[in-house]
């Protein structure tokens, strides 16, 4: 495991020696602006809410679509090129030669993925210590603190979704679309689903419920933690990378 | 033919179907070719056809084995799945041990390995993800709260009712009757689901949606099971427990749930909005009246001009609202006529709520034959009348001073003697334990006195103390409150009307007698508010209700059931000017996108260069 930090430091020079990180990083920041602007806009109205289910903070990451989808967007974006690009361009033959193993070179894009993860949420908890200290507004900050644990594994699970489907292919796209298609499952189609579930009386709701990420997160950030979410998670993101290890393996066997 | 099938149905004969699948499925993988149908001819050095079969055989067998275990440890427990998991990694461990010395001769044995050390590996990291699975679940189903005001945290009172309920409960939320509440489903949802969290072999939770065709026979049955709900408005929570034809039911409408916390002492202009959730008390306490089974009788003194039991609406002046509280917990209120009869042995508790004439002497004394049986006693009067009760409380050691008293700044409407009192801070008592930090709204309130607790003026006699009672303040008035002695003229003169803070309600114990635990004996409560009960009160000052509820289980000797605190939520409302928004907008976006751009400038000059 002693090469992880060369090949960490490798894959985030290859993120921030292209344009691309730059530019999801913009664009995730113009999000947070809006929804900075959106929840300022929430918060002058007059205090009618009758729980803090309805907590106007709520609405800044946990219930904003426009987060999720960009999630949805950048994620893919981040791993679809980790192991098809060096497939695709013949780097993974010269990279399995030298005297690394395949788990590190794995574990090492993984944990290079989730680094520009985090970097994505930056700029949305960039605002918050301005509204406490600076705008004076003393909020529960206890319900960060499990949001960020939440969100946390969250992305640990689905960069490791990402680089197994990198891994099953040399094309970008296709990786891409297929972490796409995951995460769409995941956070929309499993809320969507627990809605028919739950019109129709049936008692797969609960199961729905609790696989809906958006559900999961949207109890993160009311200051809920469910350890068995982040059992799911990171049971989820460590099967992905033994079977990402494995598919290396085979290939380097030929 | 039925039996067959449902033979057939049993999990371990489908578990047995699967991995005799799986085992054939695998052995063709791993041998090269189906049973029945010859293997490609190996090299002579190789060991025989028949030998190999049975090391292929026997690894997958092994394999098959172990997941056999894990069925058998998720359904008949760790220890049973000793023997399995044992017996199948000992093949496999064995077949590749064997194998071993014949992987450069025979590619069958070469695969036989290769699948072995997958198998391994695979169920390894299999079983540890399960186990650390199986412990989130058995041992983290209940979530942690890290909200300040422990939102998502049920009290002890609470979770000891969850987990000690003997039946099944079913919680079934009926919602979409009513817009107004739709607000509030999600925070009611997630109470429920903390009740299951406690004890979810018991308690099932189903969702009505009142609008939908498809469950309007379930909603139908549920009406004729349960005829309150035809009557009940908006949202509601039905609560079932038992099973077959011995269930006992219960329905808590939503609103009920959520108050505003009264305005009285608080300006329109002040940036915050505390709302008080009281869920958790209302479904606790029907749970814990589920649990008791049988009903008790509460007395309430009548023929005096007492406000009726039976007015429900809200803006009239009667106790409906307190009475239909009082049969959610399982008690019945009914009315006490003293002059035709003695008070009832199924009597628990007497109550006496604002009588506006005097009690005859042989209503007094039915009284003071009670209280000398042991009956614990809830008064709710000011001294503006006299009601021939001042001997029964004067051997309580408590007396009302004269005048009533106002406040000019805690009040409701600004009417002075529409009194509220302060926060209530601390309090050792029972009674007001679950009610830190409430208000109370006490209108035409007479000041209290415990009879004892002051030095006598040298001129006045030695007032009678009677020793075995120990009383205890519950609720004062603000510091800013006096009684007004002359009520034609009802402004403060100072020198002439007594200044608060005053006592307005007060407990009596009995230190002769003791319970269990060292408890002395509850005998009195007074509230010298005579209207403090009424629906127009209660609707403006729901914690009234909590205040009378939980002085009357205390009088009861129902002390582990007294209320659950509500659960305050206050919502901040965000006072900035246009200046410090657009800082508070600009500042941190400006500080990003430079570092953003900054970084990538700095990468790609460096690059470059």
């Amino acid at each position: 495991m002693k090469h992880i930090p060369t090949l960490v430091k490798r894959e985030l020079s290859a993120y921030f020696f292209g344009p691309m990180a730059f530019l999801i990083l913009l664009a995730f920041q113009a999000i947070a602006w809006m929804n900075f602007y959106d929840l300022l806009d929430r918060l002058v109205r007059n205090p009618s809410t009758l729980s803090g289910v309805l907590d106007p903070l709520n609405f800044y990451i946990s219930r904003s679509i426009t987060f999720w989808i960009a999630l949805m967007v950048a994620i893919p974006a981040l791993t679809m090129r980790l192991l098809a690009e060096e497939k695709r361009s013949g780097t993974i033959e010269t990279l399995l030669t030298v005297p690394v193993t395949e788990t590190e070179v794995v574990v090492s894009k993984w944990i290079a993925g989730v680094a520009m993860y985090f970097a994505l949420l930056l700029p949305f908890a960039v605002y918050l210590p301005f509204l406490y200290y600076q705008g004076n507004y003393h909020y529960d900050v206890g319900p960060l603190y499990s949001l960020t644990i939440g969100m946390t594994t969250l992305g640990m699970m689905f960069v490791a979704i990402g680089l197994f489907f990198s891994a099953l292919t040399k094309n970008q796209i296709v990786a891409a679309i297929w972490t796409f298609a995951t995460m769409f499952l995941l956070i929309f189609l499993a809320e969507a689903g627990y809605n028919f579930a739950v019109a129709k009386g049936s008692a797969w709701a609960d199961v729905m419920q609790f696989l809906s990420i958006f559900y999961q997160v949207y109890t993160f950030g009311l200051g809920q933690l469910d350890l068995r979410f982040l059992a799911v998670h990171l049971s989820i993101c460590a099967f992905m990378l033994f079977l990402t290890i494995k598919l290396v393996q085979w290939r380097r066997a030929g | 033919m039925t039996q067959f099938f449902e033979w057939m149905g049993q999990p371990e004969v489908i578990v047995l179907g699967l991995g005799t699948a799986l085992f054939l499925a695998l052995f063709w993988v791993v041998r090269g070719s189906p049973i029945g149908q010859a293997t490609a001819p190996e090299p002579g050095d190789a060991p025989p056809t028949g030998y190999r079969d049975r090391l292929v055989a026997v690894a997958v067998l092994g394999f098959v084995v172990i997941l056999a275990g894990a069925f058998v440890a998720t359904r008949y427990g760790i220890l049973w799945s000793i023997v399995p998991f044992v017996a199948g990694f000992g093949m496999v461990l064995r077949v590749q041990q064997v194998s071993r010395k014949y992987r450069h001769v025979s590619q069958t044995l070469r695969r036989t390995i290769e699948f072995s050390n997958t198998a391994l590996t695979c169920t390894l990291v299999g079983g540890i993800l399960i186990v650390g699975n199986i412990f989130a679940f058995r041992y983290g189903g209940k979530a942690l709260d890290f909200t300040h005001d422990e939102a998502f945290t049920l009290s002890t009172l609470s979770v000891n009712a969850a987990k000690a309920l003997e039946r099944p409960l079913v919680f079934t939320l009926i919602l979409g009757r009513d817009q107004g509440t739709a607000r509030q489903r999600d925070r009611v949802r997630q109470l429920v689901d903390l009740y299951k969290a406690q004890n979810p072999e018991k308690i099932t939770i189903k969702e009505l949606i009142a609008f939908n065709p498809s469950q309007s026979a379930e909603l139908d049955s549920l009406v004729k099971r349960i005829p309150d709900l035809a009557v009940s408005r908006g949202d509601v929570v039905v609560l079932e427990y038992g099973e077959d034809n011995a269930i006992e039911r219960g329905v808590v409408p939503v609103f009920d749930l959520f108050r505003q916390q009264t305005d009285a002492g608080r300006r329109e202009s002040e940036p915050q909005s505390s709302t008080a959730f009281s869920g958790e008390d209302k479904i606790t306490s029907a749970i814990v009246r589920f649990r008791e089974g049988k009903r008790t009788q509460i007395g309430f003194v009548s023929g005096h001009g007492e406000p009726p039991l039976d007015l429900l609406e809200p803006r009239e002046m009667g106790l409906g609202l307190l009475k239909s509280r009082l049969a959610s917990l399982g008690t019945d209120a009914v009315a006490l006529n003293l002059l035709t009869e003695d008070v009832p042995a199924s009597v628990a508790l007497v109550v006496v709520v604002g009588p506006r004439t005097k009690l005859q002497d042989q209503e007094v004394a039915r009284l003071k034959s009670f209280l000398e049986r042991g009956g614990p006693m809830l008064v709710v009067m000011n001294g503006e009348v006299k009601t021939g009760l001042e001997d029964l409380l004067a051997l309580h050691n408590v007396a009302f001073e004269p005048g009533l008293i106002f406040d000019a700044k805690s009040n409701v409407g600004y009417r002075a003697d529409q009194v509220v009192t302060p926060p209530l801070s601390t309090n050792d008592h029972p009674i007001g334990q679950t009610l830190i930090g409430q208000r109370f709204f006490v209108p035409r309130s007479s000041p209290i006195k415990i009879v004892g607790s002051t030095t006598p003026k040298p001129n006045e006699p030695r007032p009678r103390v009677n020793p075995a009672i120990v009383n205890y303040p519950l609720i004062r008035t603000s510091p800013e409150s006096w009684a007004e002695t002359n009520l034609d003229r009802p402004s403060f003169e100072k020198g002439i009307d007594p200044v608060g803070p005053f006592l307005v309600g007060v407990t009596a114990s009995d230190r002769s007698e003791v319970e269990a635990g060292g408890k002395l004996k509850p005998r009195m409560v007074v509230i010298s508010s005579p209207l403090v009960a009424l629906n127009p009160t209660l609707q403006t000052d729901p914690m009234n209700l909590d205040l009378l509820l939980n002085s009357i289980q205390w009088l009861r000797g129902k002390q582990e059931t007294l209320g659950v605190a509500p659960k305050v939520h206050t919502a901040i409302r965000f006072t900035a000017d246009p200046n410090l928004r657009a800082k508070l907008h600009l500042v941190p976006t400006v500080i990003s996108v430079v570092l953003i751009l900054g970084f990538g400038i700095i990468t790609y000059l460096a690059r470059r260069a």
